[in-house]
């Protein structure tokens, strides 16, 4: 039997996308989705929409910019890219969420 | 930073609402479609390609409403939304829109009039450097407590020697005579100590005003003039400064011209200025009353600690100098309260901002009453609105932005109207007397008084609004939406608060209307209270010899004879007569007065009557009313035997009891002259249509002749007509005499009235308006609740019930109003009344007859008000009725 699907973990959607659009480049919303999926391997259920006012919050705290261009099948689409101040942010949360990560893994050795 | 660009973005958002969604539609479009793509790709069906994609996506409206509220402001947004909903409200009902619009109007209107004389005159800053520092200085008598003017010593001695000041001036009225290429002319004036100008921190127009160190003698033909005397009389030519004006026959030099806006309310319209110097032998004196002292508190310095340091040099004074100074205290006020207390309108204010406040109230009331019966037909949108979940806040603020709209809207309106209402007051006030106003009784209304008048709009609308919210947002959703077919009954709350909100209207008329009705008798008494005299109709005008041709009491008396006779003799004159105190002449002199036999007292003990001398027809010409003995004669000539004639209150006040005709007195101090009374006439209103009355004695002109005298004609038609005779007259004898103030006795007795007669009229105005709105407010509350009974009456008729029953509901429904309303009208009437009373002439505050004749007419308008919907009640067709439900 396959793991449950998990929701997205509250606070690090903002977190992925940053991370998906350093590695990848510009990318529209679905070929976001579509990373995003990929590689949770099945382990994430992501309603794609969500990815959309995320998007929006991101683009109003200058994180990541937008441009509209032609997506693979020659339709218009927007197209987002990681911006200067985003780096600097994905930097200092992936390293947030690294100490959180340790933290939490430490109390749970210590209660087991 | 961050935040700051999140902001800024949300609100470029909300002004491109429509673009932005149609973008995040082609986005959703686009995923939706690359998503199905994928479907159909791993062998699905067009349609089930579809469906799997939404499916993916999730939610598209929750995501877009996320969207939306994560992208603009939200509270901002619905705002806008309710404000678009109430537009759409009050555009769908017009009628009682526009009857709310006019009554709101109507409402603000008044206190946005009254808040603008209360600016204009009371509230605004002088408009002089540092005005919160300067301060006026008078003397005190402390037996009466009546405010007296300086003497030059007492004023020199505080001016040495106070430390609570900066700098202190001193001014007082002096009148010149000017004799300009056409002819002489009198000109208002003042004199002013040399530092006067630069205490009130006031610069030349032109040329330069007195310097503080101008004291010496050399500087007294120095003269500064007003900016209408340089425009008018001085053709406007800046080289008018080092010019020479022959004053009071000296030639002076004219230094400077004071700027246009420059007005010193407490001296009214002053042309020409000169230094007020003093003699050592001026310096000296302690008798003189003239003067005003004008003063700037010491930095750091309080009006306290400036009143308590001169209230001790008056102690000191009073010690050193009795004769003169002994009952002589301080009277210290900021420059401010002197001006108030001057402004005699200044008074009224106060109590109009109750009554406009009142009409205010009434009006809201009225405007609540209307939103309130169109909200329970608007009960069933309202129910349906919270039934698709719909908050109840949402609610509650749909009605306080259509209450806020309304009222703002409306307050504009009313603002605009007071434009009229604040012009027709200054019309109101007579010119002679604007000259005491500040900005001569302009009353502009600015922006404060517009901003004040959209915000009493608004906090009314939230008031309002939040109260009429209150009671339709308890709606119950499972009846109200069941209501819909039925219609029986109405919602009971707000059938409750309507009926106590026409309830507190009537009463709060009620007292609005006694108030006003005692207010317009005042005005209507004010013009037919008894002076003493037969004021119509009479022609005045005022006299002041030049004293260089002449110089003797020969030539004197010898001019005003020749030009009584004179007078006499032309057409259209029926009596002539000169008198150097004529009623509401603004001035007059007083005379120490010592009985026979009594010993000279001390000045501050020595009792003072005003002294009139008199030609030997005054007392006929004015038609005053001889009461014992006789008038004065042509008998009663420079060499007769001394008489006077005194008035009723002085032969009470120091004769009492005892037979006057015969008494002898003297007046002045240091004069032996005996002056034997031969007749007592009544008193005589002399400056205020209700003086308090004080004692008067006539003596004859000739026994005491003077230069300055007033003349007066009577006329045999209009007065006014007669002014080019009087003209004629003065000339034929002397070409070269200027004549002053000529204006009938009626336009003299009117400057007085008129603040009555204003207010009068005013709250006539606001009495209608009053009585109108009660008027509708009946009419909205009993037609509303007779169409909410139309099926309940429908089934009473068809169960046998006449006509008249259905009227005695109406009836009953009144009564219930005036019952409940009377008592509280009426009481508070009783309270306002009292606070008039010092503004009530021949009424007062508790006249029966005016709260009867009052609660009558507001019942009688009740009642029309009530019988158009009660007709309709009467003829409701039992059968229709019934099938319309």
């Amino acid at each position: 039997m396959k793991p449950a699907r998990q929701e997205v973990p509250y606070g690090t959607l903002d977190l992925i996308v940053l991370k998906t659009l350093e590695a990848m480049g510009p990318l529209h919303g679905y070929a976001i989705a579509r990373r995003i999926e990929q590689v949770a391997q099945g382990s994430l259920a992501l309603n794609q929409g969500t990815l959309y006012p995320a998007l929006l919050r991101l683009e109003q705290k200058g994180w990541i910019s937008s441009k509209w261009g032609a997506s693979g099948t020659n339709r218009r689409a927007r197209f987002f890219s990681i911006t200067r101040a985003g780096r600097k942010q994905l930097a200092a949360e992936a390293e947030a969420w690294a100490d959180t990560v340790t933290m939490v893994n430490r109390l749970l050795e210590e209660q087991s | 930073m961050t935040v700051l660009r999140v902001i800024s973005s949300r609100l470029k958002a909300l002004f491109a609402g429509a673009r932005s969604d149609a973008e995040l539609d082609e986005d959703v479009q686009a995923h939706l479609d690359l998503l199905a793509e994928e479907h159909l790709r791993r062998g699905l069906s067009p349609a089930a390609a579809r469906a799997a994609a939404r499916r993916d996506f999730g939610g598209v409206e929750q995501m877009k409403e996320a969207y939306r509220d994560q992208r603009g402001v939200p509270l901002l947004e619905s705002l806008l939304q309710d404000l678009r909903h109430a537009g759409r409200a009050l555009r769908r009902s017009p009628g009682s829109t526009l009857v709310a619009v006019v009554t709101i109007a109507l409402g603000i209107f008044g206190p946005t009039v009254t808040f603008t004389m209360a600016k204009a005159w009371i509230l605004d800053p002088l408009p002089f450097a540092r005005p919160d520092e300067l301060v006026d200085l008078r003397a005190l008598d402390t037996v009466s407590g009546n405010r007296r003017g300086l003497n030059a010593a007492d004023f020199l001695e505080w001016q040495n020697s106070a430390r609570s000041f900066e700098e202190m001036a001193g001014y007082r009225q002096a009148e010149a005579r000017w004799t300009g290429t056409d002819g002489a002319e009198h000109l208002r004036g003042a004199a002013v100590t040399p530092g006067f100008f630069k205490l009130l921190g006031i610069e030349a127009r032109w040329g330069r005003l007195f310097d503080p160190s101008e004291t010496g003698a050399e500087h007294s033909n120095l003269v500064v003039i007003s900016h209408l005397m340089w425009r008018e009389r001085l053709h406007g030519d800046p080289a008018a400064v080092g010019a020479t004006l022959r004053l009071d026959g000296e030639d002076h030099t004219v230094i400077g011209v004071l700027p246009e806006s420059f007005q010193f309310t407490l001296l009214g319209r002053c042309d020409v200025w000169r230094p007020l110097l003093f003699t050592p032998e001026q310096a000296a004196d302690r008798r003189g009353t003239a003067m005003v002292g004008l003063a700037r508190l010491r930095r750091g310095r309080t009006l306290e600690e400036a009143r308590h340091e001169l209230t001790q040099m008056a102690a000191a004074a009073a010690t050193a100098y009795p004769d003169t100074n002994g009952h002589r205290g301080v009277r210290v006020l900021s420059l401010a309260d002197e001006v108030r207390v001057h402004h005699d309108l200044g008074f009224i204010v106060p109590v109009m901002f109750v009554m406009v406040a009142f009409v205010l109230l009434i009006a809201c009331f009225n405007t609540t009453s209307v939103m309130l019966a169109r909200a329970s037909t608007r009960r069933q949108e309202m129910a349906v609105r919270l039934a698709l979940g719909a908050s109840r806040s949402r609610i509650v603020r749909q009605w306080l932005v259509e209450h806020v709209l309304l009222f703002v809207a409306s307050s504009a309106i009313g603002a605009a109207l007071a434009v009229y209402g604040a012009d027709w007051i200054t019309n109101s006030i007579p010119v002679e007397s604007r000259q005491y106003l500040r900005n001569y009784a302009a009353l502009p209304v600015d922006r404060t008084v517009v901003l004040f008048a959209l915000a009493v709009g608004a906090l009314c609308g939230v008031l309002f609004g939040w109260v009429a919210a209150r009671t339709s947002a308890e709606a119950d959703v499972a009846t109200d939406l069941r209501d819909a077919s039925t219609r029986s009954t109405p919602g009971r709350k707000g059938a409750r608060l309507r009926a106590s909100l026409a309830i507190s209207e009537v009463a709060l008329a009620l007292a609005v209307l006694i108030c006003a009705g005692l207010l317009v008798r005042t005005g209507h008494n004010i013009t037919r209270v008894d002076v003493g005299f037969e004021p119509r109709p009479l022609l005045t005008f005022q006299l002041r010899l030049d004293p260089l041709h002449y110089a003797t009491p020969p030539e004197m008396r010898s001019f005003y004879e020749r030009l009584t006779r004179d007078l006499l003799g032309r057409p259209g004159v029926a009596g002539a007569a000169a008198g150097s105190l004529l009623p509401f002449g603004q001035s007059g002199n007083r005379a120490e007065v010592f009985p026979e036999g009594s010993p000279e007292t001390p000045p501050s003990e020595t009792p003072s009557v005003f002294l009139n001398e008199v030609t030997a027809d005054y007392g006929r010409t004015l038609g005053l009313r001889l009461l014992r003995g006789r008038l004065l004669e042509a008998g009663d000539g420079a060499d007769a035997p001394r008489v006077a004639l005194a008035s009723e209150t002085l032969v009470e006040r120091y004769f009492p009891g005892q037979d006057p005709l015969g008494r002898r007195f003297r007046l002045g101090r240091g004069d032996d002259n005996l002056w034997t009374i031969v007749g007592v006439v009544g008193d005589v209103k002399n400056f205020e249509a209700i003086d308090p009355r004080e004692p008067e004695a006539y003596v004859p002109f000739a026994q005491r002749p003077r230069r300055g005298m007033t003349v007066v004609l009577r006329a045999s038609g209009d007065p006014e007509m007669l002014a080019p005779t009087a003209r004629a007259a003065v000339a034929a004898l002397d070409p070269a005499e200027p004549i002053a103030e000529m204006a009938s006795m009626d336009s003299r007795i009117h400057r007085v009235t008129a603040p009555y007669q204003t207010t009068a009229a005013f709250v006539a105005f606001f009495g209608a308006v009053t009585l109108l709105l009660a008027a509708v407010g009946v009419y909205g509350v009993v037609s509303y609740s007779f169409a909410q009974r139309t099926r309940e009456i429908g089934i009473r008729m068809a169960l046998g019930a006449r006509r008249a029953d259905v009227a005695w509901l109406v009836l009953g429904q009144i009564r219930t109003f005036l019952a409940w309303a009377v008592l509280p009208g009426l009481l508070l009437a009783w309270g306002l009344g009292h606070a008039l009373r010092a503004m009530l002439v021949g009424v007062t505050p508790t006249d029966w007859s005016m709260y009867l004749s009052m609660t009558l007419l507001l019942a009688l308008v009740a009642l029309v008000a009530a019988f158009v919907p009660a007709r309709r009640a009467m003829s409701i067709d039992p059968m229709t009725a019934l099938h319309d439900e």
